[in-house]
Order: structure tokens, then sequence, then C-alpha cells
């Protein structure tokens, strides 16, 4: 009876699988099918690095160049990393190494919460409180790359802080007791041990954040202002998602454009694939060292 | 014989439960004192008490004092106190560092040596735990890559490092082979020349053969304490004869 079961459950497990990972084919299929038939009318190096984005032909010729866009991707992404990363550090140094167990047992459940929240609704604080400031600053709109950034960087707190504090927290219980019984500070120890030990486990939490940072939509078109421009931090720009989501509705079905449009599916697709190589890559290496 | 550290009426209890129940011991100078009992009987409370980190646990309610050349412990700031008396754990714990780093993250910490002395030091250092020739060719290699043994002679060579007046050791070799076990016992044996060790140990034949002083610990009281030839040849308690036969354990 209990064999039967197993072996059932191995069979639906394995359905389910084999379900999800044709799902998953379908879908990178679907998009590189509706991708190609762009480059029979431009060439691949034009849509990567041409900075035109003209899908209609109001004035003058069409043009589907992305670079601004990737490089828009690319920039709010790291730009959201580096200033998150900071933040999360610190308080990932004082979850694991200050806060009691009991603080930690309160402060984990408010850090998943942030995970939660939808991302209209951080973009929509970014818009009420953050642009607003922006424009005391003197950004004419108050749309530019660094609120997204800034807004993306909140975004990506509640994972860099728990997958910081968490490696953290695993490096401090093992190494600091032997530290402490050598009568070394805490702080001592905190730098010159569990930090750098933690390191690894560190990139690979900031690895991932990017690739979330990417995919991220809704929140980061609220503030960026969607110009076709090279990306500065106080000026507008936008991002590869962005364009998809805004466009894609209006996009005429197997026109030019839809078809640009799939090829940025697949080029941002693609950039999201070498994360994951990166990170799976960094995850086997991690593993060697650690036996 | 003079006696290096002074316990008195210490006990200790976690949430209520008592761990240590009013010990009152003395430690011979550069002396090998063992303690045994029962796990669970506080050997590890005890040595924790000693090298002050007992104080600091968040869930432990400690009174009395320990003593140590006649200072009251609490009175010495931890850092000087676990310079003075080192630890060694039951489970190795090198750090994440090479071999070098970890002989030299105690003494960089506590002072400002030069690099030859650090040099001198570390090779010192693992003479004294017969490390050296089988790590002479490199230091450089990670601690962690050390087998089990080579990581607790290691973690010995460490705490040595500082150079502390006593050592104490909670069971350093229930985890390691007989050859490593022996190592460890010459080692304590020439130690004890300069240096005082204090050893958990729940191994009796061990106790035998290094200890010069014993403490018999039991549900937390001292139940019986003495030279080792006197202990070991007529136990004058109940549970210490039952203990020593190998009846409760
Ligand atoms: N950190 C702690 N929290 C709660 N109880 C503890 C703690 N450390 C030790 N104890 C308790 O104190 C008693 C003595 O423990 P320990 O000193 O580790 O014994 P031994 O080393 O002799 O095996 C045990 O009953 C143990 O459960
Ligand atoms: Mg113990």
């Amino acid at each position: 009876m209990k064999k039967a079961f197993d072996r059932a459950f191995t069979v639906l497990i394995a359905a389910l699988t084999a379900v999800s990972a044709a799902a998953l084919a379908f879908v990178i299929f679907f998009i590189v099918k509706e991708a190609l038939p762009l480059f029979e009318t431009v060439s691949l190096k034009d849509f990567l690095l041409g900075q035109r984005w003209m899908p209609i032909a109001y004035t003058g010729s069409v043009s589907f160049g992305i670079a601004n866009f990737i490089a828009g991707t690319l920039y709010v992404s790291f730009a959201a990393m580096v200033l998150a990363l900071f933040f999360s550090l610190g308080c990932a140094v004082y979850l694991s190494c200050v806060a009691t167990d009991r603080q930690r047992s309160l402060l984990y459940p408010v850090i998943d919460l942030l995970a939660g929240i939808p991302s209209v609704v951080y973009g929509f604080i970014g818009i009420v409180v953050l642009l607003k400031l922006m424009m005391k600053l003197g950004v004419r709109t108050g749309s530019c790359v660094l609120a997204a950034a800034i807004v993306l960087a909140i975004m990506l707190l509640p994972y860099l802080i728990s997958g910081c504090s968490e490696s953290m927290l695993k490096m401090k219980n093992r190494y600091m007791p032997a530290s402490d019984a050598m009568g070394i500070s805490q702080w001592h120890a905190m730098a010159e041990i569990v930090i750098p030990a933690a390191w690894k486990n560190i990139l690979l939490t900031m690895v991932l954040a990017v690739g979330r940072a990417m995919g991220e939509t809704m929140a980061v078109m609220m503030v960026m202002g969607n110009a076709n421009l090279f990306p500065r931090l106080l000026g507008k720009g936008e991002t590869i998602a962005a364009v998809i989501a805004l466009e894609m509705g209006t996009a005429e079905y197997g026109s030019d454009h839809y078809h640009a449009l799939y090829a940025a599916s697949m080029v941002l697709m693609l950039l999201l694939f070498v994360i994951n190589i990166a990170i799976s890559l960094l995850r086997k290496r991690l593993l060697e060292k650690e036996v | 014989m003079d006696q290096i550290i002074k316990i008195q009426q210490l006990s200790a209890s976690y949430d209520g439960k008592p761990a240590l129940k009013n010990i009152t011991a003395e430690i011979p100078e550069n002396r090998i004192t063992a303690i045994i009992g029962p796990s669970g009987c506080g050997k590890s409370t005890l040595l924790r008490a000693i090298n002050g980190l007992l104080w600091q646990e968040a869930g432990a309610a400690v009174s009395g004092s320990v003593l140590l050349c006649g200072t009251d412990t609490k009175t010495i700031s931890p850092e000087e106190l676990r310079r003075r008396i080192g630890l060694v754990f039951q489970t190795p714990s090198p750090f994440p560092f090479s071999i070098y780093k970890n002989l030299t993250y105690g003494p960089l910490y506590f002072g400002h040596p030069t690099k030859a002395q650090l040099q001198a030091r570390a090779e010192e250092v693992l003479k004294a735990t017969g490390l050296y020739e089988e790590v002479k060719n490199d230091m450089k290699k990670s601690a962690l890559k050390l087998s089990g043994g080579q990581q607790q002679r290691l973690c010995i060579a460490r705490a040595l490092t500082v150079d502390p007046q006593v050592l104490l050791l909670d069971e350093p070799c229930s985890a390691l082979d007989v050859k490593n076990t022996q190592i460890i016992e010459e080692l304590l044996l020439q130690m004890k020349k300069d240096r005082t060790v204090v050893i958990v140990t729940h191994n009796i034949a061990q106790a035998q053969r290094i200890a010069d002083k014993v403490l018999f610990l039991y549900e937390g009281s001292l139940l019986e304490e003495g030279s080792a030839e006197e202990l070991f040849a007529c136990p004058r308690h109940e549970k210490t004869k039952e203990f020593l036969s190998g009846r409760i354990g």
C-alpha cells in the first residue's frame, strides 16, 4: 500500500515537474519565435546598439534601437543594489550580532512583510514622496533614474537584509564562541571573521538581488520618467521591462513594433539568464569550499 | 605548591535549574588538573566559569567567585582574563583562515608584534603541538582543510599564541583517534613545566595517565577531590566508585 502510494507520488511529482519545464520551454520558444521576424528588417547590431526607438513612422522612418533601454535596466538595477547594499549590511550586522533572539524573532516577520507589499504601492509612495523631493532638488518633473533606483533599493532591502543577516548569523554561531573564548571583542571578530566568512554568500545574495531588480517593472516605470535617453542619475530613463509593459498593448499584432518588443523581451530574458548562470557558478564554488 | 585558581562558593543555574552547586576548589599551578564526572554534571559550565564566559551568558544566573592569583576574576577585564586563561573546545573550531593567520589572530589583537616575532611565535606553538613538520610547507593552506586531529592541535596552538598562564581544555580528545590523543597527552605533559592545565575528560584512563589532581563532579556538586593517585586508588565516595567502575556515566 505504502509502496504504491510512494510510486504514485513519485509519478505525480515527475509529471508536475515536466509540466513546469514544458511551460517554461513553451514561453521561451514563443518569445524567440515572435522575436526572430524582426531581424529580417533590422540587424541585430542596430537593435542592440541603436539609440533611436521610433516604432511608428509619424515623422521620418521607423527605427528600433534598444541600447538606452538596456543601459537603463542595468544602470538602475546596479544603482539600486549599491544603494541598498550599505544599508542592508548595516541592518544585517545589527540583526546578527546586536539584536537578541527576541528582537530577531520580532524583526524578521516585519522584514518578510516588506517583501510582500505589491510593487505598485512602492511606486505610488515613490511618486508621492520621492518625486516631490526630487523636484525640490531641481529635477524638472521629479522623475529620474535616481528616484527609480531609490524605490528599487527599498524594494530590494528585505531580500538583501534577510539574505545577508542569515549568512552572517550562521558564521557568527560557528566562529564567535572560539573568538570570544580568546577574549577578542565582538566587533573585531565581526570585521575579521564573520563578514569575510559570510562574504561569498553576501555576494550571491547581491547577484540574486540584481536579478530581481532587472525584472521589476511597475514601481520603476512609475518614477523613472520613461524617456528614451541614455540613463543619467538625475535624468529620465527607461528600462526594457517598462518599454514592453507600456507599448505591448498598442503594438499592432504582427508588426515590426510587435516583433521588436518580443526581441526586447528576449534580451531581458538573456540578461536574467546570464545572472542565473552567475548564481549557479558562484553557488557551486561556494559548496566546493564549504566541504 | 601554589594554588593559581581558587573557586569559591560558585553556583550557577539555567532558568532556575542548578548546573553548579556551591563549588569550592583550588587548581594547583603548573600541574594538570582533570575534571571528571558523568555527562551533564556541569564540567563544561565550570570551565566557562573559570575564564569568565559564564557571567556573560544571557540565561545563566551565577553567584560566587573565581580568583586568579588571588584577584577576583570579575575585576579583571574579559580580554585580559581570557588572554591569561585560554580555552579549547570539544569540537575543533579553527577560524576560516590560513593556518598561519589562525596563529597571528590573537597576537595581533593583543599587541603590535613585528613580522619576525609573529613568525617565530607561530613556529614555536606549531612545534609545541607537533604540527610543525606536518604543515611547515603549507602555512597558507586553509585551516579548515586539516584533519580533525590536526585542527584540534591547531586550536591548542592558537590558544598558546597569546601565552596564557592557564589552559582549559573541554574534552579535547573526544573526537580524535588514538594517535592524535597520544600526541595531545604528551603535549599537555610537556606544557605543565610552565603552564597550568585544566582538562575536562570523559575518559578515566586519560585522567589516570596525565592528571596530578582530580575533581569529581556529580549533578553540579563537587563530590570528591584529591591527588590522582589517591582518588583513583581509593575513592571515598560511593558515587565516585560507581563512576570509576563504569556503572554510571
Ligand atoms: N547554555 C545553557 N542553557 C541551558 N542549560 C545549560 C546550558 N549549558 C549547560 N546547561 C545545563 O547545565 C548542566 C551542565 O551542563 P554541562 O556543563 O555542559 O555538562 P557537562 O559538560 O558535564 O556534560 C546540564 O544540565 C545542561 O543541560
Ligand atoms: Mg561538556
